[in-house]
């Protein structure tokens, strides 16, 4: 079992940093909670609907960037976003406009969104388009898995005042990512998981200081059982390097 | 006095238009944008779309050949066509357009249910289905109007008839999948479905080659027996029974089996895209599953690391990159979806079409095989066959140069390899040892017993071309296994290489025939071998020296 006996609540404005090693469950919840993977026991309930009874209103309530950034690789980037629009019921008249200021966001250039198609896009530019994809809708809830992957420095700058913002403007943020120091920085809350269990759950300043641990790096390690792993890697070297 | 302006009216999409423009859009333009031109615009899909069609009005054009015949007759044959044509396309098209991943991964989070995007994507599969029959049927709408007991009513109930037998078809690959989905549970599921796809492909390509036969159709299209019992078991029948029901002999026997059309079809649409849509749901979120390698591919990988150290195939497997790609290809050969899905269909008929004229050449539905027997073509077409047999690894080749993960290639350009000689080397023994010697033991066996031991030596000429044969992938552009994207396998144009290698196939059957009736055989298998040989070295120094090309 992937997830077991997980359960926790998201109010609108948080951002709540998901953690956990390879395999803890992270991306196995995260696909429960946005109706991609049906849970086998247990339900979720998102701005009042059930997730079980109510899955296309749910759907309607969030945005979701997986952690494989999948787009149709054969439409350009712009057919792509109003591709997505018009699942969300948006008008192309009033996607338009909100694709246009996504594309000054992210310093896209709309001649390239309307003529290349996103096969030929770089990874960077790419996870651009599913972010714009996941957020086109104005959701109330969004979800992150690994958005940091493939975007440049200064893109991931923005990114993080964008979330940032996005979370004072009332929306709920699950963001999940193995990148600990920008977690640490952004995030108000964290729930770190193992096994598909809860381990801590907490704000990160106020976990690092009960257990004692300095930085959130050093509590996942201590949490997750990774302490051994600086040990290992040095008698690693020594063995593996003539 | 102020007016205020009435509110803008937006127009507001609907979701089940929008996943039908996309599916149709991606299904014409493929999955990957490699192998199209991706750095501009997109090129019209109406223009590929009509291509296509092209394709299939001139196959379209073989129901000239029934000009004046019943309504019946030129029926079975129009739906007949038909229904290869669909079949083929549905059969091997439908598992990708039904269950993509990454799809799975943009769309599932959405708001939309899985009955949307079954929906979506049947409606598309029948929007071209349809495009595609009526291609097919264009010709014989006319030809239907001359038919000796028909008339003016044919082009419209044919037309009716077409699109409940391209309904049917697609019902029943969808049906398939579904039945698949409920019976086989999920950990099985992605190999039982591969394996039934490539038996109805090979099913297909194989009747298509043989059904004509036993039906006689060679002795002149005339003399079908419509009224064969066997002929009302199949499909085509039943919707060409409605054509002469309406337009044709208006039969109390025709109306029955266009009733019975009528009811299998809406059964069929009923329990695939009613009672069990359901089940679709589950078939796409396990595609985002993470798959468990089962004790089974734990053995298979075991006996290929086995096979390729073996006494048997190591002097053809020197390199250690030979033996990885000797084991990465066999391995795909036999677990790939895609790959299985391409390969084995796409070679079925290099096998059916020897093993049918031998047969033939003992009178098996013809009255040819009478006269091929007295002027002692046997003997040559036991040598055609095997030297046709000479396709399968070149066939083989170009088909496993495609692979949907071909990015992973990039491994081969990254590692301390000049170039794909290696790779190629082990994707050839694993394509002679895994498919060529099984088809040419089989080959075998089907000799002895059709001619007699003492045809067997005209197998030979076939089985010393064949190296020859497997090295010519390598010298025309990029063979290196599974580093080309699928798009390409649509677009590729092996045409002219093939049609070469079938003469040549004609060509070494020919000489070998009469040097064996010359009494000529034994030298002329030795000049065969020498020049083998030397046509191989020329070959493979070629392909030893060529260096990575750049890719895309």
């Amino acid at each position: 079992m992937a997830v077991n006996d997980l359960s926790f609540e998201v109010p609108g404005g948080q951002i709540l940093g998901f953690l956990g090693p390879n395999g803890a469950g992270k991306t196995t919840t995260l696909r429960m909670l946005t109706g991609m993977t049906s849970p086998t026991s247990g339900t979720a309930t998102i701005c009042g609907f059930d997730l079980l009874t109510q899955p296309l209103e749910v759907k309607r309530k969030i945005g979701f960037v997986p952690d494989s950034g999948a787009v149709f690789e054969s439409l350009t980037g712009l057919e792509h976003l109003e591709m997505v629009a018009a699942l969300y019921e948006i008008p192309q008249e009033l996607a338009r406009p909100r694709i246009e200021q996504f594309i000054s966001f992210f310093d896209l250039s709309m001649d390239t969104l309307a003529n290349k198609m996103l096969g030929a896009y770089s990874k960077g530019m790419r996870r651009k388009v599913v972010i714009t994809a996941a957020l086109l809708h104005n959701p109330p809830v969004v979800f992150f898995d690994e958005p940091l992957e493939g975007l440049d420095a200064n893109a991931s700058v923005g990114f993080k005042a964008l979330i940032q913002s996005l979370a004072r403007e009332g929306k709920a943020i699950i963001y999940s990512s193995h990148i600990l120091d920008v977690v640490e920085r952004v995030c108000d809350r964290v729930i770190i998981i193992d096994k598909g269990r809860s381990l801590v759950d907490g704000k990160p300043d106020e976990l690092v200081a009960e257990h004692n641990s300095g930085t959130l790096e050093r509590l996942f390690t201590q949490m997750t059982g990774g302490q051994e792993l600086e040990r290992r890697a040095e008698t690693f070297a020594k063995t593996f390097l003539p | 006095m102020r007016v205020t302006p009435p509110p803008t009216i937006y127009k507001v999409p609907s979701p089940e238009a929008t996943l039908r423009r996309l599916f149709l859009t991606v299904f014409l333009r493929g999955q990957s944008a490699r192998g199209l031109t991706k750095e501009t615009a997109p090129k019209s899909l109406a223009a590929k779309l009509g291509w296509i069609l092209f394709v299939y009005a001139a196959l379209g054009l073989s129901a000239l050949l029934m000009i004046g015949q019943p309504t019946l007759l030129l029926s079975i044959m129009l739906h007949s066509i038909t229904f290869l044509a669909l079949g083929m396309f549905v059969a091997s098209s439908a598992g990708e357009a039904l269950f993509n991943k990454e799809e799975s991964e943009i769309l599932m989070h959405r708001p939309v249910t899985s009955q949307m995007l079954l929906r979506a994507k049947s409606t598309v599969l029948v929007q071209i289905s349809l495009y595609m029959a009526f291609a097919v049927n264009l010709v014989g709408l006319g030809i239907g109007i001359t038919a000796s007991d028909g008339g003016l009513l044919f082009p419209f109930v044919h037309l009716v008839s077409t699109v409940e037998s391209a309904l049917f078809c697609i019902g029943i690959v969808v049906l398939m999948y579904q039945l698949c989905l409920r019976w086989i549970g999920r950990e099985r599921l992605e190999g039982v479905m591969t394996t039934m796809q490539v038996v109805v492909i090979v099913c297909i390509t194989v009747g298509s080659q043989v059904l004509p036969r036993v039906m006689g159709m060679n002795r002149g299209v005339g003399q079908i027996d419509a009224g064969a019992w066997w002929l009302k078991l199949l499909p085509p029948t039943w919707f060409a029974a409605l054509d002469d029901a309406v337009a044709g002999t208006r039969s109390s026997n025709s109306w029955m089996l266009a009733c019975a059309g009528m009811v299998a079809t809406g059964f069929i649409l009923w329990l695939g895209f009613g009672k069990m849509a359901s089940v679709y749901e589950s078939g796409v979120q396990i595609l985002g599953e993470s798959n468990r390698t089962r004790p089974k591919q734990q053995n298979q990988i075991r006996l290929l690391r086995a096979l390729s150290e073996s006494a048997l195939l190591r002097p053809f497997l020197r390199s250690s990159v030979a033996k990885a790609s000797f084991q990465l290809v066999s391995a795909y050969m036999f677990r790939d979806r895609d790959t299985k899905l391409r390969l084995y269909p796409g070679i079925a008929p290099m096998m059916v079409m020897p093993v049918t004229m031998l047969a033939m050449n003992h009178g098996f539905g013809s009255s040819r095989a009478s006269h091929a027997i007295e002027s002692g073509m046997g003997g040559f077409f036991v040598a055609f066959s095997a030297a046709y047999l000479c396709i399968v690894p070149l066939s083989a080749l170009n088909l496993i140069k495609f692979s949907q993960q071909y990015r992973a290639a990039e491994v081969f350009i990254a590692a301390p390899i000049v170039g794909p000689a290696p790779l190629l080397q082990g994707a050839r023994v694993a394509v002679m040892f895994f498919l060529c010697v099984p088809m040419l033991i089989m080959l075998l066996a089907f000799v002895v017993i059709m001619e007699g031991p003492s045809s067997v030596w005209l197998i030979l000429p076939g089985v010393i071309a064949m190296p020859a044969y497997a090295l010519i992938p390598g010298i025309i552009g990029n063979a290196t296994p599974l580093s080309n994207p699928m798009e390409e396998a649509k677009s590729m144009n092996n045409m002219p290489i093939m049609m070469l290698s079938t003469f040549g196939a004609m060509g070494i059957g020919g000489v070998a025939t009469t040097a064996s009736s010359m009494g000529f055989l034994a030298i002329f298998l030795i000049i065969e071998t020498i020049s083998s040989v030397a046509l191989c070295c020329f070959l493979y120094s070629i392909t030893k020296k060529a260096t990575w090309r750049v890719y895309d």
